[in-house]
């Protein structure tokens, strides 16, 4: 693990050394610059000047990081480098025992770290400042939010900006963005519900749960209140969507708009928590029928997520489905077990094969009767799906 | 010199073999003459319990005759006699006391014995059957996968020198099992293993009063009662369609005498998505032990459902050549699993002639099973930590072997570890679709940040047992287990009633 070296080895200022090499003391100093030793992504802090100390100390320096327009900090998405009770970027570098008016007469290299490991407020060219903080280890410094505890414990305190261009989404681009994928996850879940032609009260059940503890993760009371509101209107307007529909509609021709309106805002785990969201909407009656297993195929070619993945959390509701896998006997097993129809039959037989090796692993290590029962109505749907291809 | 015995508990029949004293292994026939005895347990108003054809009998009529039970070996399921109440595991230690006490009357005292198992046997099922043995008063030190027992008998039994990789498809009354092995000279090595719990016998007689009831209501236009055409009856009609191209049946209630025609073409379309699941088990058998069709020398059938004609064909169609057949099929299982109790044996036990005979194989092992841990591990899809399955031994690693790993501990002050131990047939990382064997805590220093190291080490002996050990580096803490792994050496006093539910 090395997103974050320390690389401190420099020399020290006075008493010790001799006179000719001496230098005015500065105060304390930090700057980013970048790491051109290594690849272009990496910076390297380095800190200069005074240490400011009136006896021989443990010194340690954190330092942590600030989008200079909005001041909001800059978080850490390693987890070595966090506070510990946030996810706020802070580092400390043990720096050793220093001596009464010691000081870096150059710059020197702090430490060094990759910059993908940083989250900052907003994508785009920022004015990142780099704050260091001198403190001793016997009287530390307490972080939060990326403020300190008491000023009192700081040594020494420097500041400096350094620019750099973050291309992905900010913590709060995600935050809205998430805001609006909940929104549009509703619809969604909507059209899974809806893919037998009516809404269930189970399904209905389902998505207001889903609704209920996504608000719960919400702190702000106004915010809870406004995104109960967003979150009911899109229930409302879907299902009435679905009712102006004429009779016999197919979910899987009026779902386009609202799975690229999803596409818009949602990220890779915001497309995965939909999915989730769908799949229990799938399972809410105890049964699987063929429209809502080829949607939930749809959805996951439509929202580019990874068909294996998809796959997984499929066979996890299949499996605890407690009634029985489908409430018709039309049902294809093609359906079920998801094979593509436009597969030729070699890939076809091999897909069958594969399938039918995984159930038939999983078979004795599941504990529960229904679920050793849906593993074994896989196993005969894979058998008569063999027969059908293989012949 | 002792007396050593294999024993073949079936689904629908066991049997009981052993070394005799030129080193040959022979059948032990039960009290009525027969080498293979019905695993039909009845228990009559005089208290008595009946093992064997007697009982078979009335399997499907009497209520309190039961069979077909390994099929839910170490399961919970539940049998009700005059108030008692049995489990798979009960009812095994009947058989296998029926076949060890008449086995006696002709060898004396039993010393030690060993019990087949079908390949794709859970730790559950295994352990369920070790304690039937032991229950039954059988000294149990081993027990050996199905395929490898008739593997081991074929091997023995070939007049010439093998030299190739085979196949040894083994089609019960209860469980499919197919095992690809390598035979040079007199080395056997397993390659790979697979089954299916559910394939047999048992599943086509079902298949076969399917038919049945189904014409029967064509014909009466009511519902055929389970008691007018038994399980038994079914078996004797598949029999019938093993031989004939169609068998007419005859069938009497209140409701008249009837007739009902099956054709063997009708009862093979029926069965046939059956005989696709043994198919895929085959091919997807040799994938794992990357081969091609082409690899494999021979096909040896095992089991009595090997006589069905359509098995044969689809044997052949898989494999692309004849299969063959050693000696009678139903008691190829048995005959292997008495050379290998005695090849396990304290040679000293053994008598110059029987020793001999052993020199003929060497058998190599390799594990069953995957086994694994849970470790903590983040997904990149969810994009949070998850619990994942990480497997150490894999299934096919030759015995012995050790395996160590390296892992970290997940937060600062973290104060123990959840060490677990799972198994699983097929390769696993979710932790939902394997099974624990064993959990326990390991308690940690206090104070440390996240990242210390813990070793997991897995060695896994040729006694079959395997050992496990979760190793803190830093302060030399650890959990070690030693489990049985499938094939154990677990002694335990046992008493027969232990099994009985309340």
């Amino acid at each position: 693990m090395g997103f974050f070296n320390d690389i401190v080895d420099a020399f020290l200022g006075p008493p010790d050394w001799p006179e000719s090499s001496r230098k005015q003391s500065e105060a304390f100093q930090v700057q980013a610059v970048r790491d051109y030793d290594n690849n272009d992504g990496n910076f390297k802090i380095q800190i200069k000047g005074a240490l400011s100390v009136s006896y021989a100390s443990n010194l340690e320096c954190a330092i942590n990081f600030f989008d200079k327009s909005s001041d909001d900090p800059i978080l850490s998405l390693y987890e070595q480098t966090t506070e510990d009770d946030t996810r706020v970027f802070l580092h400390s570098v043990d720096l050793g025992i220093v001596k009464e008016n010691q000081y870096f007469p150059d710059w020197v290299d702090l430490t060094s770290f990759v910059k993908e490991i940083m989250l900052p407020p907003r994508s785009g060219s920022k004015v990142i400042e780099v704050r260091a903080y001198l403190y001793s280890s016997d009287n530390p410094i307490s972080f939060e939010g990326g403020y300190i505890d008491s000023k009192d414990k700081c040594i020494s305190y420097a500041i400096n900006t350094f620019t750099t261009k973050f291309e992905d989404k900010g913590y709060r681009d995600q935050s809205e963005h998430r805001d609006l994928a909940r929104v549009a996850t509703v619809p969604i879940a909507m059209a899974m519900a809806m893919a037998d032609g009516s809404l269930d009260k189970s399904e209905g059940l389902v998505i207001k749960k889903w609704i209920a503890n996504t608000l719960d993760t919400y702190i702000s009371e106004d915010k809870q209140n406004e995104m109960k509101k967003q979150l009911n209107e899109a229930l409302d307007s879907s299902y009435k969507a679905f009712l102006r529909l004429p009779k016999n509609f197919k979910v899987s021709e009026n779902i386009d708009s609202t799975i690229d309106a999803f596409n818009l805002v949602a990220s890779n785990t915001d497309k995965f928590i939909a999915l989730e969201l769908c799949l229990d909407v799938l399972a809410a009656d105890g049964f699987a029928d063929e429209t809502e297993l080829n949607l939930v195929k749809e959805l996951s070619t439509k929202l580019d997520l990874d068909y294996d993945e998809v796959q997984k959390m499929k066979d996890k509701t299949l499996i605890s489905i407690d009634a029985k896998l489908s409430s018709s006997d039309s049902t294809s097993d093609e359906a079920l077990i998801g094979l593509d129809m436009n597969l030729n039959k070699e890939d076809s037989l091999a897909f069958i094969k594969k399938e039918f090796r995984k159930w038939n692993g999983r078979l004795n290590s599941l504990q529960a009767r229904n679920e050793r029962d849906n593993a074994q109505r896989m196993l005969d749907a894979l058998a008569r799906l063999k027969k059908k291809h293989g012949s | 010199m002792s007396n050593l015995v294999g024993i073949d508990l079936g689904t629908t029949y066991s049997a009981i073999a052993h070394l005799d004293a030129t080193g040959r292994p022979v059948m032990l026939v039960n009290s009525q003459g027969d080498n293979i005895t019905p695993s039909v347990v009845l228990f009559d108003d005089q208290g008595n319990v009946i093992v064997g054809k007697t009982a078979q009998r009335v399997y499907g009529e009497d209520s309190k005759c039961f069979g077909r039970f390994k099929r839910v070996m170490g399961e919970e399921k539940e049998y009700e006699a005059f108030g008692e109440k049995y489990n798979a595991t009960s009812l095994s230690s009947f058989v296998l006391k029926k076949l060890k006490d008449d086995a006696q009357t002709q060898i004396g005292e039993i010393s030690e014995a060993v019990v087949t198992i079908p390949a794709n046997y859970g730790n559950k099922a295994r352990e369920a059957t070790l304690a039937a043995a032991n229950a039954s008063g059988l000294s149990i030190k081993y027990i050996i996968n199905e395929p490898t027992a008739a593997a081991l008998y074929y091997a023995y039994s070939s007049g010439e020198e093998l030299n190739g990789t085979y196949a040894i498809y083994d089609l019960g009354g209860g469980t499919f099992d197919i095992s690809i092995i390598e035979i040079k000279g007199s080395d056997i090595e397993v390659i790979n293993t697979d089954g299916v719990t559910l394939l047999g016998g048992d599943d086509f007689d079902e298949k076969l009063i399917e038919i049945v009831r189904s014409k029967w209501k064509d014909q009466v236009g009511e519902d055929l009662e389970p008691e007018d055409f038994t399980k038994n009856d079914a078996e004797e009609q598949k029999k019938i369609l093993s031989e004939k191209e169609k068998t007419s049946i005859k069938i009497a209630t209140t409701k008249g005498r009837h007739k009902i025609e099956i054709s063997r073409a009708e009862f093979e379309d029926a069965i046939s998505t059956l005989i696709a699941k043994s198919e895929m088990t085959c091919e997807n058998a040799i994938d794992e032990a990357n081969l091609s069709i082409t690899d494999i020398n021979e096909v040896i059938l095992v089991g009595g459902s090997t006589r069905m004609p359509c098995i044969q064909s689809s044997v052949e169609k898989i494999f692309k050549k004849v299969p063959k057949s050693v000696g009678n099929p139903d008691e190829a299982v048995a005959l292997g699993a008495a050379l290998y109790v005695a090849y396990k044996a304290d040679p000293a036990k053994l008598n110059p002639l029987q020793k001999q005979a052993l020199s003929k194989v060497n058998i190599a092992e390799v594990t069953a099973k995957f086994f694994g841990t849970i470790i903590l591990s983040y997904d990149d899809h969810h994009q949070k930590n998850l619990l994942k399955n990480d497997s150490l031994i894999r299934k096919g690693d030759k015995i012995p072997c050790s395996v160590t790993k390296e892992y970290q501990t997940a937060h600062d002050n973290q104060t123990a570890i959840n060490c677990r131990v799972t198994e699983s047939n097929i390769e696993e990382s979710d932790p939902d679709y394997v099974h624990t064997m064993w959990e326990g805590a390991l308690d940690l220093p206090e104070g440390r940040p996240s990242g210390q190291k813990v070793e997991v080490t897995f060695s896994y002996h040729v006694n079959q047992t395997m050992k496990c050990t979760f190793l803190d580096v830093e302060s030399g803490r650890k959990a070690e287990i030693d489990l049985t792994a499938g094939n154990s050496n677990i002694h335990t006093d046992i008493d027969i009633d232990d099994f009985k539910v309340e």
